[in-house]
């Protein structure tokens, strides 16, 4: 009973464990407003540190945006 | 006819029909405040092993038999006769004996059980609730609502989950109930202010959800529960695996959901309408002498899409609708993670007293992302904790008293990296003492009950303290013979304190559509309702007519006001008194004679809300739901062959227009839907259910009155079929410890 009740606990620990890196398209506001897609995908904390911070270009900071609006 | 004896610590007897004296197989025996069970034998024989406390209460019930709550004594011998009952056939259930909800047998109570409403399956807790008479749904897409009980939502109806009072933002017009179906046995609805010993602000009414009951005692269980349907191309799949021992019993769940994009009627897609679910749930149960525990868990992650998000003054709704259907969440969208847990204990002092403990802690984190993946627009969090003791005094079967002391300590936090703040970090403090009076003064049951609340709101821009008093009062008479005939009346009280989202709300909700503007002058709204239930039955024939009247002072509303922000309408909170909501909801019930397999339903329901005109000019309140005619035909067929079509059901509803709307709300037009359904079942040791139907058969594109995604014109899903697979296995235990 008591080993039943172990692995049925631990199956379902391990049903809502499961988490796995995302990658995404991104793009930044340009700076007439327009839309520029970045190359390539960025994935995990990547992702986020270049949303977080921005797109520097020409020593200007652009606002990122990533994943599918 | 049944009897049992309780030899030692031991229970045993046979349950047998009232007619035909023959043993009834399958009936289910349960000490109900244990949730201890086992199910008779072929023979209608049953056991039951354990240490007792003195008295109890056993329910026993069989699918088309009347169910049977007895009080016992351990070890009387008692016997009791089952009759055969057509109406518990019924998906709808009113004021059955077999509820969780505690305090008076006067007040009328509609019951569901979540677990067999499978003819039409619904697709969340909140669809399966608008069976029941007087209840719609406020929505934002068909995966994202929440109940509308006689015109009431958001935080006048208050939601219970296994004794637990649920928290999870429900104040917001785009948040929705946030729990899965998935493993749940059984919903309650107490409509409007009558719920006093569980709570005095539930205004509009109270919603109690119980998860599934335990295995049979010694016996373990595995539901496989796998749901599909066309629409969203959306699937709904649960595992719950159920051992219980002797003294221990335990359940564990797995539930997985995803949903697409809905296919409107037009045959396009309205973008962002899908959702993602991943969610579990665990629950333990103890019993030894006189102690009973029982320990609740859930999980929920849930992903939701926000449809009709734009920044534009005035977007068209088909710039909202796409050609293709998809899964993967973009922007915008909300993740809301819920823990809730809590324990039981029930002590059973003597014969004549019980005390009963609860704690309970509740955890959300609801968070809107709309510009960026990983930055979110709005972080909430609510920590909800709360402790409870209840003591039940019956010195006889004509008088009891239960007097309770709960108290609830909230907080709203908001995350660092959030944009936005829809309400401020705040603290609310509650603290409740109840006491309801029953007694049976020759055949009329009364019931009495007084509540005291107090809340305090703290955050950095405010304060405010919201003593109430609330009190209520019931009476139901009964009359038996060859038909029933029951008139209950209550009047009762109920006073919400304003909520902060209320107080001090100043952005815009992505998800309403609607830009939000709180006011902290606000006081407590006071609500007094009067509610006559009269019903009538016999054994073709059932007949329910409610009529209710409400009565307000500081109701409340968000009303729109002429005003625009970042392209959304601007909806103010404002205090009105003088507030009438009343309405009717009715019901008959026929199946005749010469085929007791076809059932006829219809039922009606209504609700008018309007400012009198007592203190200022009169208008009609805001948000107020459609008239509703909900008809059925049910055929139940080859009910007692191992396997075949069990049942098959039509269904109409009417919803009226609504016409009766606040000064800037817009009109709502009628609308006609039919709904088919058709279930068949192979009775073996591991049974198996299939249905299979069709949601909006004729395809009908329409809004309802009470969706987010009215002012857009946007139609609720059009024509889906679906299927549902249910399997049941279960055995002994081998070792039956």
């Amino acid at each position: 009973m008591k080993t039943k009740m172990f692995f049925a606990a631990a199956l379902l620990m391990a049903s809502v464990a499961c988490n796995k890196e995302e990658c995404f398209e991104c793009h930044y506001d340009g700076p007439n407003g327009e839309e520029v897609e970045l190359d390539g995908e960025y994935c995990g904390d990547a992702a986020e540190d270049l949303e977080n911070t921005g797109y520097v270009m020409d020593s200007i900071v652009y606002t990122v945006h990533c994943g599918e609006h | 006819m049944s009897g049992y004896m309780c030899f030692a610590q031991q229970l045993f007897g046979v349950v047998t029909d009232g007619l035909n004296r023959e043993p009834i197989p399958g009936a289910k025996i349960e000490l109900k405040e244990l949730q201890v069970a086992t199910y008779t034998k072929n023979d209608g024989s049953f056991s039951l092993e354990g240490d007792w406390p003195e008295k109890l209460t056993l329910q026993v019930s069989s699918a088309t038999y009347e169910s049977k709550v007895l009080s016992i004594s351990c070890c009387d011998l008692i016997e009791v006769v089952l009759y055969s009952d057509p109406h518990n056939m019924e998906e709808v259930m009113v004021r059955v004996e077999r509820r969780e909800l505690q305090g008076s047998m006067t007040q009328k109570t509609d019951y569901i059980e979540l677990d067999k409403l499978n003819v039409i399956s619904p697709m969340t807790i909140t669809e399966a609730l608008t069976q029941i008479d007087g209840v719609q749904m406020a929505s934002y897409g068909p995966l994202n609502a929440k109940p509308v009980i006689r015109g009431m939502q958001g935080m006048r109806v208050v939601t219970f989950l296994n004794g637990m009072r649920i928290n999870n933002q429900q104040w917001g017009g785009d948040h929705g109930l946030g729990i899965s179906q998935a493993g749940m046995e059984s919903a309650e609805v107490i409509k409007g202010p009558m719920s006093l010993i569980y709570t005095g602000d539930a205004t509009g009414g109270l919603l109690y959800l119980k998860d599934g009951s335990f295995a049979a005692q010694n016996s373990y269980s595995v539901d496989v529960n796998t749901q599909f349907e066309t629409a969203s191309l959306g699937s709904q799949n649960s595992v719950v695996y159920k051992l219980s021992g002797k003294k221990l019993r335990m359940s564990a769940a797995g539930i997985f959901s995803s949903y697409a994009d809905y296919k409107l009627p037009n045959g396009r897609f309205l973008s962002d309408s899908r959702m993602q679910d991943l969610g579990g749930k665990f629950k333990l149960g103890y019993n030894s002498g006189k102690w009973n525990f029982v320990l609740n868990y859930l999980y929920s992650n849930s992903t939701v899409g926000i449809p009709g998000h734009t920044h534009d003054v005035n977007p068209l709704a088909e710039s909202f609708m796409v050609d293709y259907q998809e899964r993967d969440y973009s922007l915008p969208h909300q993740k809301i993670e819920n823990h809730f847990g809590n324990i039981k204990a029930s002590y059973f002092i003597n014969s004549k007293n019980k005390m009963e403990f609860y704690v309970n802690h509740g955890y959300n984190n609801l968070a809107e992302y709309a510009e960026k993946i990983f930055t979110p627009a709005i972080d909430m969090y609510l920590n909800s904790s709360s402790v409870q003791a209840r003591h039940h005094w019956n010195p006889n079967k004509r008088l009891q008293l239960l007097s309770g002391i709960q108290t609830i300590l909230e907080t709203n936090d908001n995350g660092l990296d959030a944009e936005e703040r829809l309400i401020e970090d705040s603290d609310q403090y509650d603290l409740g003492l109840y006491s309801s009076l029953s007694y049976d003064l020759k055949g009329v049951k009364l019931n009495a009950v007084l509540r005291f609340d107090n809340r305090s709101i703290r955050s950095a821009d405010f304060s405010g303290d919201y003593p109430n008093v609330n009190a209520a009062f019931g009476l139901r008479k009964q009359w038996e013979g060859e038909s029933i005939k029951d008139l209950s009346a209550h009047l009762s009280s109920g006073t919400r304190a304003p909520f902060l989202s209320e107080l001090l709300s100043d952005g815009a909700h992505h998800g309403a559509v609607r830009y939000e503007l709180g006011d902290q002058n606000l006081k407590s709204e006071r609500f007094v309702q009067l509610d006559i239930n009269y019903e009538f039955s016999n054994e073709h024939f059932s007949l329910m007519f409610n009529p209710y009247a409400t009565y307000a002072n500081g109701y409340i509303q968000l009303a729109q006001v002429d005003s625009v922000v970042d392209g959304m309408e601007v909806y103010e909170y404002a205090a009105k008194d003088g507030v009438l909501l009343y309405g009717l909801e009715t019901r008959v019930h026929y199946h005749p004679h010469f085929d007791h397999r076809i059932h006829f339903e219809t039922g009606y329901s209504n609700t008018f809300g309007r400012d009198l005109g007592i203190v200022q000019s009169g208008e009609d309140l805001y948000f107020m739901p459609q008239a509703r005619l909900r008809s059925n035909v049910r055929i139940e067929l080859f009910k007692n062959k191992a396997f075949g079509f069990a049942s098959v059901i039509v269904q109409h509803n009417y919803f009226f227009n609504q016409d009766r709307v606040g000064p800037l709300e817009t009109a709502t037009d009628a609308y006609h839907l039919l709904q088919l359904g058709c279930q068949m079942k192979w009775d073996s040791n591991s049974p198996v259910q299939l249905s299979f139907g069709v949601r909006n058969a004729l395809n009908t594109s329409y809004i309802n009155h009470m969706s987010s995604l009215k002012s857009l014109g946007l139609k609720e899903p059009g024509r889906s079929f679906y299927f549902n697979l249910k399997w049941n296995i279960n055995g002994r235990n081998q070792s039956n410890k």
